[in-house]
């Protein structure tokens, strides 16, 4: 066979392959394999309890068995409450919906009594699988070229990593707000790119997905105003006053939303914050803080309480939940004293932001392990299975809060300029792309700086967690339009190209 | 001359250690038995149960703690107990184990029943007969001193009987029913109808059991000062402090410390109050911290934080004299062998609400000297016809008389006010008391007045002398950290570079563009 006969063959072979499955697709499947072999074969895997799963257990009848493992290994057994349950949650959430569904699909198809973990991951599996699929086809249609496949396989290097699927098998919030992210993006991608394609549903599609995902949190209550900005971008594309309305509708219900979830916080949990911030905020990264906050009204002693927990992890001089300190510390630092307290410090403000730039690509959970007990081994292990994008994007991103604002200056320019073209010749693609993205890298500045005010450097990576999803979003988006010659105008085309 | 020196010490390190074995061995082989029937919170079950290990510690006896449906025959026979102790919290449970009625009752050893329902074999065995009185208030005295106890319910007395001691009479306030013996010991028995973990109450009880168990060690009881922690107001502790010295009182102070954090300025401060506390006539317990969360690892981490605080304290002259704790920490495996037996004295105090247990085995140990810790205000309704008459006690056990630290400038005046106007006789600690704590390679202690470190004095001045210069610029090493941070740096020199040369090209460019189209 000649050479020009094996190029035909090949040619012929990948525009069957091409024909039969799209990028999508393939993204898809892919996913599907990588994380289903993580979550479901057993010995499957997932998250440890952090000590908070409590929250997401009682209240949706689930209790622990003898032997549940805190911190170093995942349980994958629960029992399932056969009594009353009095428990009444904590906190606002749109989480328990998840947890409900997977007890119930749990109760239909496997037990009444004993609860398996990987329901909870298939809950969130189902759903993330089609977000991916949306996902790749907004990056990719209409085209089916090589650097479409290509563009495919980067979304589940990115997105199928484990860092991300292993919160699926465990009661973090995290996983719901991964996938309505993905979800909102792909959609409102979708409805700009492919106007023809159920653009009314993709809006609602956005709109649910938005506002669940600020419901899911109590952190992500600042996130609407950053909601907001994504959601401009649809006055351009709806040209109709009449839809105008339903747009103004959407965005109000978002910020209400917001509004919600932020006044829903319990008074306890503003306890818990408002302590952290202190012991894990403004006490650290500087010289002696004694008289530093002395001078602004607290008693010096408390300096003493640095890198202290609000749930003491073992041995305290004082119950930080205690009515003294409530008098003492609480009342005294409020949102607004901390605020302040920075504004007089701000090179240590600066570098815990530095802090919180270095945390923010690390998305593996290293406080708690990702294996169960019977697998023999050691407690709190970490997986290393297709976690290649975290851990290099843990280990090189750069750890300079500064850096982080010089980025989105030179994305902002970016993606302004092929608004400004689009604008110029009355499309509308590349405008909603650039409210999307500059609506993302609000979360992407802001959410550190609120982080370190609302809680100090405690939890810091999980407060982070849609940081890194964002600004993966955004990257994805950058590298997908230079590949499709979208980057400056909406209407470049690759189908004359080579490939 | 070297080698002799290694030889003297030797001998005296095995002296020491002999001595200890002993001590243990004597101990863990005659314990007294506790025996609940049920915890019955409602009743303040639990409280009543850590009253009574407090004071069997304080006694000087080892214990061990046994819920009724957990003993086993033959538990009581095996001659491992020195005596046997019947809690009864719920006497409406009727709960019982046949095996250990019948144990009781062939068990040779000291027994005491307390609570309600004592059966006739017991109240034979006491050589009385019973009476049961049903809904009274009862006044509790001895001597003349009275103290009203809140309502009973029902109660089971005991008409007195001829050669018992007894301690303190019960009398209803219905006149009609006559008096009946408070504590009771006869012989190898002994019997408290009623007990309650505070006031007159526990004084009698511990009077009685002292007698029982044949450990009477009267002394006067010591002031101390609870819930001190280096977040107090300091100022308000040593201005109390002053105030009690000047008042001719000599006191303790019972405070946790920190293990962390203390290179911190306000570390240094609070030892100096500590100091000054030590300067007034000021003894200190240092108090076993707050436990957040605990299991059987916990050891390791609870012996670095005690040994931690104390050489913290004692680098700036703050000498602890004991450790206080909860009762609970006794009943601990792991709190009793790295937080509580290092010490000589331990003073145990009520248990706070929430109990965390690391390694719970509700074996009780014993310690050179135990105090009891028993809050000054339940004393206060002791009277001796209208006058408060805790200076006419009479303390069977090593008491501590405890205060709150005062939260606010009117509480402290009210507390002091108080305190000198009780007119107690009180423990002079820098007459009687001897204490060592040992804290890994140091040992701290403590005869007539003065503080020794390692075996020399140690001067006590309001300034701190040989603490170490501490440099706060503390810098954490991460592998790899400096690359990251040039890395960064060189990033953001790129980026900004890249910027300026950007915007000039296009500048440039747009100029180069529009020159294309213009006419030349």
């Amino acid at each position: 066979m000649t050479v020009d006969g094996i190029k035909v063959k090949w040619l012929n072979f990948w525009r069957w392959c091409a024909r039969h499955c799209s990028p999508a697709l393939l993204a898809t499947v892919l996913a599907a394999i990588i994380a289903g072999y993580l979550l479901f074969v057993p010995p499957f895997h997932g998250l440890a309890d952090n000590g908070d799963f409590y929250r997401a257990q009682f209240v949706n009848g689930l209790y622990r068995l003898k032997g549940y493992s805190m911190l170093d290994y995942v349980t994958p057994k629960l029992g399932i409450m056969q009594y009353y349950n009095d428990t009444t949650a904590a906190v606002f959430s749109s989480q328990p919906l998840f947890v409900k569904m997977a007890v119930l699909l749990n109760k239909l198809f496997y037990s009444k009594t004993v609860f398996d973990l990987r329901f909870m991951g298939l809950i969130y599996y189902l759903p993330y699988l089609g977000s991916m699929y949306l996902l790749t086809t907004a990056m990719t249609a209409p085209y089916r070229k090589l650097r479409s496949y290509v563009i495919a396989l980067l979304i589940v290097f990115v997105f199928a990593d484990s860092s991300f699927t292993l919160y699926f098998n465990s009661f973090f919030a995290e996983p719901g707000m991964l996938i309505l992210m993905l979800y909102a993006f792909s959609a409102l991608m979708l409805v700009a790119r492919r106007p023809d394609w159920h653009p009314r549903l993709l809006t609602v599609v956005y709109f649910v997905s938005i506002m669940l995902l600020i419901a899911n949190k109590q952190q992500n209550a600042p996130l609407a105003l950053s909601y907001t900005v994504t959601s401009i971008g649809l006055f351009f594309i709806f040209k109709k006053r009449a839809q105008w309305l339903w747009i103004v509708g959407g965005i109000v219900g978002i910020l209400t939303t917001g509004v919600l979830t932020y006044t829903l916080i319990t008074k306890q949990f503003n306890d818990i914050n408002q302590y952290q911030a202190f012991t894990h905020g403004v006490l650290l990264h500087t010289d002696d803080p004694s008289k530093k906050i002395a001078k602004r009204g607290v008693d010096e002693q408390y300096a003493l309480m640095r890198n202290q927990d609000y749930y003491p992890k073992s041995f305290a001089a004082i119950n930080p939940s205690d009515r003294s300190v409530k008098k003492g510390l609480n009342d005294k630092t409020s949102f607004g004293w901390i605020v302040m307290y920075y504004a007089h410090h701000y090179p240590q403000f600066h570098t815990l932001l530095d802090v919180a730039a270095g945390d923010m690509m690390i998305t593996q959970v290293k406080a708690v392990g990702d294996y169960q007990k019977a697998s023999g081994k050691p407690a709190g292990a970490q997986v290393t299975y297709f976690t290649g994008f975290s851990s290099v994007a843990g280990a090189f991103f750069p750890q300079k809060f500064s850096f982080d604002i010089l980025l989105t200056l030179a994305l902002l320019i970016v993606f302004l300029v092929g608004a400004y073209n689009d604008l110029v010749h009355r499309r509308v693609v590349n405008v909603v792309r650039f409210f999307l993205v500059a609506g993302l890298l609000t979360v992407f500045i802001f959410v550190p700086i609120i982080s370190i005010i609302g809680d100090g450097d405690a939890d810091l990576a999980k407060h982070l967690f849609m940081v890194p999803v964002s600004l993966d979003l955004i990257l994805i988006t950058f590298v997908a339009d230079l590949l499709n010659h979208r980057l400056w105008h909406s209407d470049g085309n690759i189908e004359e190209d080579n490939q | 001359m070297k080698k002799r020196l290694i030889l003297v010490l030797a001998v005296l390190m095995g002296f020491v250690s002999l001595g200890g074995t002993t001590v243990t061995a004597q101990a863990a082989g005659r314990r007294v038995l506790i025996v609940y029937d049920a915890l019955n919170p409602t009743a303040n079950g639990q409280k009543k149960l850590a009253g009574l290990q407090q004071v069997l510690t304080s006694v000087g006896v080892t214990t061990q703690t046994e819920k009724l449906s957990d003993y086993y025959a033959g538990q009581l026979t095996t001659k491992k107990y020195a005596g046997v102790v019947t809690l009864v919290n719920w006497p409406q449970g009727d709960l019982r184990n046949a095996a250990f009625t019948r144990d009781r009752q062939t068990f040779t050893g000291k027994k005491l029943h307390v609570g309600q329902d004592l059966s006739a074999a017991e109240a034979r065995g006491l050589h009385a007969t019973r009476r049961n009185v049903y809904h009274q208030q009862l006044i509790l005295s001895a001597d003349k001193q009275s103290q009203l106890l809140p309502f009973s319910e029902d109660i089971t007395l005991l008409k007195p009987a001829r050669r018992a001691q007894n301690f303190g009479t019960l009398r209803p306030q219905n006149q009609g029913i006559g008096r009946y013996p408070y504590g009771t010991v006869v012989g190898q028995a002994g019997y408290l109808p009623y007990f309650e973990p505070s006031g007159f109450s526990q004084v009698l009880a511990a009077q009685t059991i002292a007698q029982l168990f044949g450990r009477q060690r009267q002394s006067p009881p010591l002031l101390t000062i609870t819930g001190v922690t280096p977040y107090s107001d300091l100022t308000r502790l040593t201005k109390l402090a002053a105030k009690l010295n000047a008042a001719g009182i000599p006191f303790a102070v019972s405070t946790t410390s920190v293990a962390d954090n203390t290179s911190l300025a306000a570390f240094s401060r609070f030892a100096k109050a500590l100091r000054m506390v030590e300067n007034d006539q000021g003894i200190i317990f240092l108090q076993a911290p707050v436990v957040g969360a605990a299991d059987r690892q916990s050891g390791a981490l609870l012996e670095q934080t005690m040994v931690e605080e104390l050489n913290q304290l004692g680098q700036r002259q703050v000498m602890p004299v004991g450790i206080s704790a909860p009762v609970y920490w006794n009943q601990d495996k792991i709190f009793r062998k790295y937080g509580l037996a290092r010490s000589s004295n331990v003073l145990l105090l009520p248990n706070p609400t929430t109990t965390v247990f690391a390694q719970q085995d509700n074996l009780g140990g014993a310690y050179t000297q135990t105090w009891m810790g028993l809050s000054l205000n339940s004393l206060l309704t002791v009277k001796n016809g209208q006058q408060v008459a805790v200076d006419r006690l009479r303390f069977p056990v090593p008491t501590a008389l405890t205060v709150p630290f005062p939260t606010s400038e009117k509480q402290l005046t009210a507390t002091l006010k108080q305190v000198t106007q009780l007119g107690v006789t009180w423990y002079q600690p820098q007459d009687a008391l001897k204490a060592k704590i040992t804290s890994a390679s140091a040992t701290f202690g403590y005869r007539q007045g003065t503080y020794y470190l390692n075996g020399s004095p140690v001067t006590v001045g309001t300034e701190a002398t040989g603490i170490p210069k501490y440099h706060f610029a503390q810098k954490r090493h991460v592998a790899l950290d400096r690359y990251f941070k040039v890395q960064g740096n060189i990033l953001f020199v790129f980026f900004t570079v890249t910027t300026v040369v950007l915007v000039i090209f296009l500048f440039l460019g747009r100029r180069i563009y529009r020159q294309m189209f213009r006419r030349k």
